[in-house]
């Protein structure tokens, strides 16, 4: 269950700039309040940001249809 | 059986392709772009595959997921299976959706014991539906995962021993991770075990970011790098079976003879490494 | 109660109704038995092939019309062409393009090219390999036509002459619409039984139409120069496999314009027909996937597997 709550709040910050902005703004409250386990939210708090941003354009382009 | 090289089918390489078959050994077909097609449609991939094999490719499963794929996917791939009778079908080792949320694209799922747990069952499941298992594809990542508690090597392997599906090693997916996150490739194909390995992606990227932030983006849009033929003769050296090896092209498309002469260079790179095996052997 | 007793009227409705199932029956038990269940293999990268598949000899002639004059070997002169001063049979190796520009020497019309025996003969070996494929009828299918056509002939004459003796005998001579229903019948079935196309034949136009629906998009994309005869499927080959698949009107809005119109009314079918019998293949395209709610992947491939 855990497991695909990570993978829910993942794909949520990978593809929403809302829910990316506030979890930026406060990653341990918004992996906690996602249900997150304590392990998760540990890990989740030391993303990579410049990864996140990146992915996150790049998946906007691909929606797009952008290059 | 030998090796084989082929090229992604494309609707802008079609006149290519089929005027060059003495060239080309099989096609990879997008599956997704047939699920919903008409029959009139998937009825073509029949001709296609009269003309050269064909291998059907998924992108849309999200097989690496600790969520159970649903069933009506797995439906519509051993639909579009059973019409076109592919030589294989391969999806990836990635996750796709998430609590309703569509990604949109591959992305890296958590290296972690539930993630390669749920790749199992799905993979099985797969197998069940299909009637035959997938071949499964390491992604390229922009970002390590967090929820990570194995590399990816040991991620890949363990999915791959405790299942019926073999390795589609994706060359570049392999390079551009280690560059972006700092480890051997070389490494990582000696930690795969070698008769899993039943075929190969070969891809073309480009850079990405800040100057002080770049990643290397796997977007099948340029030409095979140096250090991906590199990989791809080590691969050839130690992996023990036949190898189907697909040059992936998705737009700037270059002249049918350049992809081309890029999968002849495939064929040389993959018979040194054969030749260094046999060599070791003796 | 038997229907040859039933009043005219009556009995006119029961035969539109039976000719209508016979008909039916008839194109049925043709489709049936033409549709082959393996897939033929041909060679697709064989314009002049998929040329003739798709309309016949006139259909080549008009794609091998067009090749030549983007190579400069024929020229255009109204409704009239020639071969170019350079240019000679032996400039080119395949034997329509050899036979059009012997044809053409001299200058002539156009539509002399589809009454011209030599040029028939040249088309000839595209027709036996679509036989040997059996995309195209060969004796056993026409055999197996001839046969239907003939069940069909009687029934619907047995049937219709049967009534019109009865009424005869009964002293009715008010037999004529039913005499034209018969007559009618008869065409029609005539009509549909002897295609040009086998049903696989047109399957194939259609997978073919739908493996190379990529030239289509977009056609001004295409390279209007000269072609190469070495360069297999290079951008060069394009605008003729183009014309090939979809007819030559399928370049309109390319570099062609010296194409626009250089059929017109030089022969009763339009030069973008897909089949004789009026039988047209999609213009569907092909491998272009909208990134719906289950497809992770672009248009037309991966778009790279992951990270983009």
């Amino acid at each position: 269950m855990n497991d695909s709550r990570l993978e829910t709040f993942l794909a949520g910050i990978y593809v929403d700039p809302g829910a990316r902005a506030k979890f930026l703004a406060n990653p341990r409250g918004e992996a906690t309040r996602a249900g997150l386990t304590a392990q998760q939210v540990e890990d989740v708090i030391k993303i990579d940001r410049d990864g996140l941003e990146l992915l996150a354009d790049s998946l906007e382009r691909k929606r797009h249809g952008r290059k | 059986m030998r090796d084989r090289f082929g090229l992604g089918w494309r609707a802008k390489l079609a006149l290519g392709i089929l005027s060059n078959l003495d060239r080309i050994d099989i096609v990879e077909v997008i599956a997704d772009d047939y699920f919903r097609a008409p029959h009139r449609e998937r009825r073509a991939l029949r001709t296609l595959g009269a003309q050269t094999p064909v291998t059907l490719h998924g992108v849309s499963l999200g097989m690496a997921s600790s969520v159970l794929v649903e069933t009506k996917r797995l439906d519509e791939m051993a639909r579009l299976c059973d019409e076109v009778s592919p030589v294989s079908w391969s999806e990836h080792l990635a996750f796709v959706r998430g609590g309703g949320i569509e990604i949109g694209h591959l992305a890296a799922p958590p290296r972690s014991a539930a993630t390669v747990d749920g790749a199992i069952a799905n993979l099985r499941r797969a197998r069940k539906i299909v009637g035959v298992a997938p071949q499964v594809e390491n992604v390229a990542t922009l970002i390590d995962p967090p929820g990570s508690d194995r590399d990816e090597a040991t991620w890949v392997s363990e999915i791959i021993l405790h299942s019926d599906s073999d390795l589609l090693l994706d060359l570049h997916n392999l390079h551009a991770n280690s560059i972006n996150f700092n480890f051997d490739p070389v490494d990582y194909i000696t930690r795969i075990p070698p008769e899993r390995i039943g075929a190969i992606h070969l891809a073309g990227g480009k850079w990405i970011g800040r100057p002080d932030a770049r990643r290397l983006l796997d977007d099948h849009l340029h030409d095979v790098p140096d250090p991906v033929y590199q990989l791809l003769e080590k691969v050839g050296a130690c992996a023990t079976r036949p190898l189907t090896v697909i040059l992936e092209r998705d737009g700037n498309f270059p002249p049918i003879e350049w992809l081309l002469e890029q999968l002849d260079r495939a064929r040389r790179a993959v018979a040194r490494g054969r030749t260094r095996r046999s060599a070791v052997a003796a | 109660m038997n229907p040859f007793d039933l009043p005219g009227p009556q009995f006119l409705l029961i035969y539109i109704i039976f000719a209508g199932l016979v008909i039916s029956g008839l194109v049925f038990a043709r489709r049936r038995a033409e549709l082959s269940p393996s897939t033929a293999r041909i060679d697709l990268s064989d314009p002049y092939l998929i040329a003739f598949l798709r309309g016949g000899e006139k259909e080549v002639l008009r794609v091998a019309t067009v090749t030549l004059i983007q190579r400069g070997l024929l020229v255009r002169d109204g409704k009239q062409i020639q071969r170019a001063e350079n240019a000679s049979p032996n400039s080119v190796r395949i034997p329509v393009e050899q036979a059009l520009l012997k044809k053409y020497a001299r200058s002539g019309k156009i539509s002399w090219m589809f009454e011209d025996e030599g040029l028939s003969l040249a088309c000839e070996p595209y027709a036996r390999t679509l036989q040997r494929a059996r995309l195209l009828p060969d004796d056993y299918v026409h055999r197996g036509r001839l046969v239907r056509l003939v069940i069909a002939i009687f029934l619907l004459t047995g049937v219709g002459f049967t009534r019109v003796m009865i009424a005869l005998d009964a002293g009715r001579t008010n037999v004529g619409l039913l005499i034209v229903l018969i007559v009618a019948s008869l065409v029609i079935a005539a009509a549909i039984s002897f295609p040009r196309l086998t049903e696989t034949g047109k399957a194939m136009i259609f997978d073919v139409q739908t493996l190379y629906g990529g030239l289509r998009h977009p056609v001004s994309s295409i390279n209007a120069g000269p072609a190469s005869a070495t360069s297999a499927g290079g951008a060069g080959v394009e605008p003729m496999m183009l014309a090939a698949v979809f007819g030559v009107g399928a370049l309109a809005g390319s570099g062609f314009s010296f194409a626009d119109g250089l059929f017109r009314g030089q022969d009763k079918r339009r030069s973008n027909s897909c089949a004789s019998d009026g039988d047209c293949g999609s213009s569907c395209s092909t491998s272009s996937s909208s990134c719906s709610g289950g497809s992770s992947c672009g248009g037309g491939g991966c778009g790279g597997c992951g990270g983009s």
